[in-house]
């Protein structure tokens, strides 16, 4: 009874997005190295987003903690090898193992990317984009019309950072995802940083790539640091979120509205504290991004 | 093949090596910035160091002994022979000790594969299936005319590696030095023959035990489906006819206190 006294003080039941998600709040990436700080403590983060890979094991600690965190915060799970835009046949075992994850912590959502990370039976274990092309966007479509008919419910697929775009594509990243929500009937996971990125490696307008995405369709927002190395920049998740995708982020927010929204972190970790002042900057720019009873 | 498929096929082979960036190239659009080979080798430089962090994780003593040039020495010559084929990098891991073993110049230094498989070994009890352990109590509940046919289910964490070197120790040794601390030198002499060591995963974390023989024998019989009946047969050749008994009742004691027992059948 403590745990549920503990959520119903904290964790009221959530508004919902037009979309029918809820609005979580303001969240952080799990990592493994944070949960002592998160566990024993009394942490002022409103949600966790798990790697799904790292709980597709048998058992032991990892999936007694996230148990753990699961009793006590609204927790959505983030996969990296659906392959949704790959030509192999999709992973159905793989599948399998997420539905059952996803029965065990009860996520909010289930997201994964936009791209393809395996080819020929061999995982390459990386986030490759897709050619945006009408041939490509029926073919991720009807994946992923299989992959919601197997887990019974909307997908979230995320915009990835890219350092190639192809010769084949023949409409704009936000033109493709688009029309992929209208085709699927799936959701986005909207990484702010991600737009910054492939805008400033491909030379595009990131706030072009705003407009375009269709508001009732996001349902999420990713933010993280990237190394700008000049001439391109690269999504390292090693530091933390660049005063201009702040910026950009205030601006998706006031087209988006309240999104749930989380801070990535994979490298170079920080103490936790450091984690927390950086999401109470993204508090902030919320507030001011937003009308007051909306943030 | 679709176009998609060959765009595919055709990166995949530039990122793993199969192929230089003469057929990918002409896939990737020529942008400001940065030439386009440049643009790829971001991709395939990635692919390496992904792989070759995920085998630092999966095998840090392993790494502090040998240094981390030559650790990425090995990591790489792993890379090289083996595509990962799991879509959870936490198991490409289980391709070094084979490398490690049977490559130069790993081979001629035996202990660093021994290292590795025992390595390897304690990350695969860390997050194998949880089961609850038996109470000793169960035992006492067990008629007597059950003994004889009485099976037991063991813990799924629970495995037996068999080496040639003591290298549990020099794991433990190594594995809290800090970064200016001195190695110590591998273990030595070499024992007589392989020892098996049992390797679980306790209340607090991953624990191992070298077995004796008569007990590495005994709990592979019980891992191989044998009773009650025909553990006090194999340990007769041990404990002769009248040991045989409280030895393996000894045994099966030690082993529920372990929690390496979940149940019996």
């Amino acid at each position: 009874m403590t745990t549920l006294h503990h959520r119903a003080l904290h964790h009221p039941a959530p508004k919902r997005l037009p979309n029918g998600l809820p609005r979580l709040g303001f969240g952080l990436g799990l990592r493994p190295q944070y949960y002592p700080d998160i566990l024993d403590g009394d942490v002022p983060v409103d949600w966790f987003e798990a790697v799904t890979e790292n709980y597709l094991v048998d058992g032991g600690p990892p999936l007694r903690q996230l148990d753990r965190i699961a009793e006590r915060w609204p927790v959505v799970l983030h996969g990296v090898s659906l392959s949704i835009g790959g030509s192999d046949p999709l992973d159905r075992d793989y599948l399998a193992r997420v539905k059952a994850l996803a029965a065990r912590v009860r996520p909010q959502w289930i997201s994964d990317h936009l791209c393809w990370s395996r080819h020929g039976g061999v995982q390459l274990h990386d986030l490759l984009p897709v050619p945006f092309s009408e041939a490509t966007l029926r073919h991720v479509a009807g994946r992923v019309r299989q992959v919601q008919d197997m887990l019974g419910r909307r997908i979230l697929l995320e915009n990835v950072s890219s350092y190639v775009e192809w010769q084949s594509s023949a409409m704009t990243e936000w033109d493709f995802l688009a029309a992929l929500c209208e085709e699927a009937d799936c959701l986005l996971l909207l990484d702010v940083n991600n737009v910054y990125v492939s805008a400033r490696n491909h030379g595009f307008d990131a706030d072009a790539f705003l407009a375009a995405i269709p508001a009732d369709r996001v349902a999420q927002i990713h933010l993280a640091g990237h190394s700008d190395q000049g001439d391109l920049i690269v999504d390292t998740h090693d530091a933390p979120v660049a005063d201009a995708v702040f910026d950009l982020y205030g601006r998706a927010l006031r087209r988006f509205g309240p999104v749930s929204t989380m801070i990535e972190r994979d490298d170079n970790f920080p103490p936790f504290a450091e984690l927390l002042d950086e999401l109470g900057r993204v508090r902030q720019v919320a507030a001011a991004a937003l009308p007051a009873e909306a943030a | 093949m679709t176009a998609l498929a060959d765009l595919q096929a055709d990166f995949a082979r530039y990122l793993l090596r199969d192929a230089d960036g003469s057929a990918a190239q002409p896939l990737v659009r020529v942008a400001p910035g940065i030439d386009a080979a440049a643009r790829m080798d971001v991709y395939r430089h990635a692919y390496r160091e992904r792989l070759h962090e995920t085998l630092c994780n999966d095998y840090p003593v392993l790494r502090r002994l040998m240094g981390d040039a030559a650790f990425a020495g090995l990591a790489y010559a792993c890379i090289d022979a083996h595509r990962s084929a799991s879509p959870n990098i936490r198991w490409y891991g289980g391709v070094l000790p084979d490398i490690a073993a049977g490559r130069q110049p790993w081979q001629a230094a035996p202990a660093l594969a021994a290292m590795a498989r025992f390595e390897w070994a304690i990350g695969l009890a860390f997050d194998a299936a949880d089961a609850p352990a038996l109470a000793v109590d169960a035992l006492a509940q067990v008629p007597a005319a059950d003994w004889a046919g009485l099976g037991f289910i063991l813990q799924p964490a629970l495995r037996q590696l068999a080496l040639l070197h003591a290298v549990a120790d020099w794991w433990l040794a190594v594995r809290d030095l800090d970064d200016a601390a001195v190695l110590p030198p591998p273990p030595g002499p070499l024992l007589a023959a392989e020892r098996n060591w049992a390797i679980w995963r306790g209340e607090h974390g991953v624990r191992f035990r070298l077995l004796d023989p008569d007990e590495a024998a005994a709990l592979q019989a019980v891992q191989d489906g044998g009773s009650f009946g025909a553990l006090c047969d194999l340990l007769a050749a041990h404990a002769g006819a009248e040991g045989a008994a409280p030895r393996a009742a000894g045994l099966l004691r030690v082993w529920v206190d372990a929690g390496w027992i979940s149940g019996l059948r």
